[in-house]
């Protein structure tokens, strides 16, 4: 069995937020009087992460899981509490730290904007301190797995967000880290492009052992991709299980929305409960425990003119609600 | 640090400090020189100065109707303020902007994450972008200064200590400017802060008026004022050298470097428990 690389004991982080009154005199009296709200953004979280394991950690907006994220690498200080990757303590030794972890933050670039890529790998390089023979032969690597080779020397101004994200990620690669922390790294990207990006993190954790730890919004990257999932919410965790128990009891519902040519009326399906309808318009909630999605489609395609479908997964908020709903039940 | 950690510490070096480093200057340079058409449009801004220093100051020596005041020509007023704005253009945009942008739009992740010193990264970003404007800046505002006013007696030594003065004299803004940036680990907008400071330079730091045609008194509290050293005493000395003026600029200029580092190491190892990353 694998020991804990991550060890996280009742870390907490607490956000001073200053109050704002709206209007004139509200501005006139912040003045002379601040106000102060305490943001409990991680309330006692304690989890341990094994090497080699790829955990997804995800909860809704504002649930403190990019917070979590940044006391791990050691960018933001926990207001108690310990934190200890791979046996540093984060705030302290952050840049030793640093040699050894990599990070994706989705929604931030981190690739020089008007240079091409390999300029930014090559800078890498040398801030990594990578011996030059290695790191050609890492990058050579990477390029085939990621298949950017025609990117590396555009302008990343000029990528689309699928090819940048790919570039993203190499760039986190370059040094051989043994944990990389991936924060939504599949955020607006479109299907074909989040499919790559997921094979290649499959791939990282399964060939190279890397361990990874993974936000997202997007149910998909956890059902593709994850073991472990652990679900936080206000700051604490609420679920810490295998994905698989996770996928049966709280995705096993999927929305399926579909838009008809002619008025839809009499839709029958017995497995799905309709939660919204228009007259050109069904959206259906399916519990797939029960049925699967290709059966209610050839009811749908077999009674009405179909012209649109969309089919995604529940909110996350609802997953939570569910999760607390279970809880209460136990 | 327990013993696992220990295997994984890197020894530090000398040679791979100053390869690093160097890369993150070569980087920026190569980020500034990306679009050579804005980087030779942005020289011409010290020359549209330079027309105006003509004709204000060519109005003023007709007025008074003599050849010199205090001890400067016409050609070394307008050689000084034209050198002291393009060594200050070559400065822009200043750290703080964009330590502040970094705070704003949450890359401060990016930036804190990596293996290196931030203010070092900084420092060396600062020094890759200035140095092919200042390039660009001293050719065309030389050419520029020799066809508006013609020639100066400009001495070898006085280039090179000069140039001794401007890069430390870049060291003091950034160093400075770092400072102001860091706020932004508390106050988020340093805006308030980068005008008054921008406003003093202006005044006392000799970009618009040569500190010698200032009265006696105001010209020795502005020459202790660290505004003036960063790019008019460079400019100063280059136009007319003197090795005792050279060594008491470079007397005040490690005065104030030392002040300002030992602030902004301050700000930092204070400033950096303040962060909060926005975005997430």
């Amino acid at each position: 069995m694998s020991s804990p690389i991550i060890e996280v004991q009742n870390l907490r982080k607490t956000f001073q937020l200053k109050q704002k009154q709206a209007g004139f005199f509200g501005g006139f009296k912040n003045l002379f009087s601040s106000h102060y709200k305490q943001a409990h953004a991680v309330d006692d979280l304690s989890f341990s992460v094994n090497e080699g394991e790829l955990v997804a950690f995800i909860g809704p907006n504002g649930a403190g899981k990019s917070t979590t994220i940044k006391m791990l690498t050691g960018i933001l200080f926990p207001t108690s509490g310990s934190v200890n990757v791979l046996g540093f303590n984060p705030s302290k030794q952050r840049q030793q730290l640093a040699f050894h972890i990599g990070s994706v933050f989705g929604q931030k670039p981190q690739l020089w904007y008007h240079l091409p890529p390999q300029d930014t790998y090559d800078l890498f390089a040398r801030i990594y301190e990578l011996k030059e023979e290695d790191y050609q032969e890492r990058l050579k690597y990477l390029v085939e797995m990621f298949e950017i080779g025609d990117l590396l020397n555009t302008q990343v101004r000029k990528l689309s967000l699928g090819q940048r994200m790919r570039c993203e990620i190499v760039a986190s690669l370059l040094h051989r880290p043994k944990i990389i922390f991936l924060d939504e790294p599949t955020i607006g990207l479109d299907v074909i492009a989040k499919q790559t990006i997921r094979e290649v993190i499959k791939t990282l954790n399964e060939k190279e052992k890397v361990t990874i730890f993974l936000t997202s919004h997007d149910a998909g990257d956890i059902e593709s991709l994850a073991k472990r999932t652990v679900v936080i919410n206000h700051g604490k965790i609420v679920f810490d299980d295998n994905t698989e128990k996770f996928k049966s009891t709280y995705i096993n519902k999927k929305l399926v929305e579909i838009i008809s040519a002619d008025p839809i009326k009499n839709f029958r399906f017995p497995q799905g409960q309709i939660i919204e309808k228009t007259t050109y318009q069904v959206k259906i909630e399916l519990d797939t425990s029960k049925s699967s999605i290709e059966k209610l489609l050839e009811y749908a395609v077999e009674n009405f003119q179909i012209q649109d479908i969309n089919i995604s997964d529940p909110p996350m908020e609802e997953i939570i609600a569910t999760i607390y709903r279970e809880q209460a039940r136990e | 640090m327990n013993s696992a950690a220990n295997s994984l510490v890197r020894p530090r070096s000398l040679a791979a400090f100053w390869r690093k480093y160097t890369a993150i200057a070569q980087t920026s340079y190569a980020t500034t020189t990306a679009y050579l058409f804005n980087l030779l449009a942005s020289a011409l801004k010290p020359a549209i100065f330079i027309w105006i220093f003509v004709q204000l100051y060519g109005a003023t020596y007709k007025a008074s109707g003599l050849a010199e005041i205090n001890g400067l020509s016409l050609a070394m007023v307008v050689w000084t303020l034209g050198l002291t704005q393009a060594f200050h253009m070559a400065s822009r945009p200043l750290p703080a902007i964009l330590i502040e942008e970094e705070v704003k739009s949450g890359s401060l992740a990016y930036s804190l994450i990596r293996p290196y010193s931030y203010a070092l990264f900084h420092y060396f970003n600062f020094l890759g972008r200035a140095f092919p404007t200042l390039i660009a800046n001293g050719l065309i505002s030389v050419l520029v200064l020799l066809l508006l006013v013609g020639t100066i007696h400009l001495t070898i030594p006085g280039i090179v200590f000069g140039l001794v003065l401007l890069f430390f004299g870049y060291t003091m803004e950034f160093s400075i400017s770092l400072i102001i940036g860091l706020m932004a680990f508390w106050i988020e907008d340093t805006s308030a802060l980068r005008w008054i400071y921008s406003k003093g330079q202006l005044i006392f730091g000799g970009m618009i008026v040569p500190l010698a045609l200032f009265p006696e008194k105001i010209r020795n509290i502005a020459e202790l004022l660290p505004f003036s050293q960063f790019y008019y005493a460079p400019a100063q000395l280059m136009i007319s050298f003197d090795i005792k003026l050279f060594e008491r600029f470079a007397l005040i200029q490690f005065f104030w470097l030392t002040v300002f580092s030992i602030i902004s190491y301050l700000c930092y190892k204070k400033g950096i428990r303040h962060v909060a990353i926005n975005g997430g």
